[in-house]
């Protein structure tokens, strides 16, 4: 097949994917009862009741009809932050796909427009990870532009940020996590990286533990923190001012900046804990 | 009821009210280290005046974190419940005012030394930006902790009237906003030094954001420690 076969193909299946869960991904909820929820943080729903919230109705309409799913079982799933989801994965295959189709020397806009975050990526990876950094940084840059581009989608209407959804983040923060450490004891041995626990004194062990449970929780909660409480203000100031000019700003605000500064920092800072791992 | 209007309005007027603290104090520590780094360098005015802007925005956000919870109490927030719905609002407008201090206090430290930094070194601007929202972004982790945990006080708050539930509530409050303040201050301190350090000798760039982020995660450590205290005194059940 040719690449344009091959693109052709991935792309469809793609499309079907997307396609599919949107149509019949409300299965999933029947079995809960239809709550009236104000607005989901993850695993807490925030239902709508109060005389106060009667007023908040054409907020919910805006972008906010999320049924949670049944709170009683564990395995329940939110389907539509994995729509979102599957939506950036097709979107970033899409881009990738089209932008290396046509490589060129003189590259055009799309081409040129990657190849300038991707080279800016690489000499921080490059002086960060020394000898290690081509092995990390196909997972890096995909963890970046996955995370860019869901902290960013918010602005489109209709569409919500994926990362919104504190489950997904944690998705993500125990990938890198694992990651971490297969480096570590892949690049020490598993003898040295148990040693390295009992630094300085064998009584600092605990410690040491909590010090590596406690890296996660602060990679995903800030994140996830950022965003929401930024989905938070526009909807409720959005409201507030009856959807006039302020929300556009706020968008920007939110949406871009501080997305794009929380997708950054979080690939940061999991370059940097692979860095440590894998010091001698 | 009545009781629950009166928590609302206390809850909402500690969270503007403290949660201003910190970001009207260092928002003026940032203009004046920046007026003195334009008569330094009246040269690259714009680009001080900008790093300035951009610094303030963030500094901004623990302000904007405790106008959030305000509005919330005041108009989202349900209006019926018992003592320990009460306490709940208090406790949120509490940790999250208090919260915001020490990263406001921070962040407008980090975005003094970013002027300054500009000015001494105007052709490594862009780094020193890219370090100073790096930095600040870090600093707000006890901020950001501070507003998932009066959130869920103020929506998944168990009706009660025990007394040990009650004290859970208020504890949970007050551990999560007095145990942010130290390391938001701290971490900005962190990120101050490493922006003059990359200003003093810019080739070492990458290894002084390495070196800063390693130990803002080491400093944020505490504030974690905070926040899982907060969560099990919210689980304590009478």
């Amino acid at each position: 097949m040719s690449g344009k076969q091959i693109m052709n193909l991935i792309l469809t299946v793609f499309i079907l994917e997307v396609a599919v869960l949107f149509i019949f991904g409300d299965v999933g909820r029947e079995g809960g009862k239809e709550k009236e929820v104000w607005f989901q943080l993850g695993p807490i729903a925030v239902e709508k009741h109060g005389m106060e919230l009667e007023s908040i109705g054409k907020v919910e309409k805006y972008h906010l009809d999320n049924t949670p799913a049944d709170k009683g079982t564990f395995w329940a799933i939110d389907i539509r932050p994995v729509k979102m989801m599957l939506l950036v994965d097709a979107l970033l295959v899409f881009a990738a796909i089209l932008a290396s189709l046509s490589l060129r020397k003189i590259p055009g806009r799309l081409q040129g427009s990657i190849e300038i975050v991707v080279d800016f990526f690489r000499s921080i990876i490059k002086e960060t990870l020394g000898e290690h950094g081509d092995r990390h940084m196909p997972t890096l840059l995909t963890l970046f532009f996955f995370l860019w581009i869901s902290n960013i989608m918010g602005i489109i209407p209709f569409l919500e940020e994926p990362t919104r959804d504190l489950n997904i983040i944690l998705g993500h923060m125990l990938v890198m996590i694992f990651l971490v450490h297969f480096e570590a004891i892949r690049i020490k041995g598993i003898k040295a990286y148990i040693h390295e626990y009992f630094q300085p004194f064998f009584i600092m062990a605990p410690l040491n533990m909590i010090g590596e449970v406690s890296k996660g929780i602060s990679l995903s909660f800030r994140l996830f923190g950022n965003i929401s409480g930024g989905a938070i203000i526009i909807i409720v100031i959005s409201y507030l001012i009856k959807y006039t000019v302020l929300p556009v700003g706020l968008n920007l605000f939110f949406g871009l900046f501080v997305g794009t500064i929380q997708a950054f920092v979080f690939t940061m800072l999991s370059m940097t804990y692979i860095a440590v791992a894998v010091a001698e | 009821m009545e009781l629950v209007i009166f928590a609302k309005f206390i809850g909402a007027s500690i969270a503007v009210a403290t949660g201003a603290i910190g970001s009207g104090f260092s928002e003026g520590i940032a203009a004046g280290k920046a007026s003195e780094s334009i008569s330094r360098q009246p040269k690259v005015s714009g680009e001080i005046l900008r790093t300035m802007l951009i610094s303030q925005a963030v500094t901004e956000t623990s302000g904007i974190f405790g106008l959030l919870v305000a509005i919330l109490l005041l108009f989202v927030a349900p209006v019926d419940g018992g003592p320990s719905i009460v306490a709940a609002y208090i406790a949120a407008g509490f940790c999250v005012g208090v919260g915001g201090i020490g990263a406001g206090i921070g962040c407008g430290i980090i975005g003094g030394t970013a002027c300054e930094s500009t000015a001494r070194h105007p052709r490594i601007s862009n780094i020193i930006v890219l370090n100073t929202l790096v930095g600040q972004a870090i600093t707000q982790t006890g901020c950001i902790f501070a507003l998932v945990i009066s959130l869920v006080l103020i929506f998944m708050t168990p009706e009660s009237t025990n007394i040990g539930v009650i004290g859970g509530i208020l504890g949970a409050g007050f551990s999560m906003g007095i145990g942010a303040i130290g390391a938001g201050t701290n971490s900005g301190y962190v990120t101050a030094r490493a922006n003059w350090a990359i200003a003093r000798n810019s080739k070492t760039s990458s290894l002084v954001l390495r070196v800063m982020l390693l130990g803002q995660a080491v400093d944020t450590t505490v504030v974690i420690f905070s926040m899982i205290i907060a969560f099990l005194l919210l689980l304590v059940h009478g």
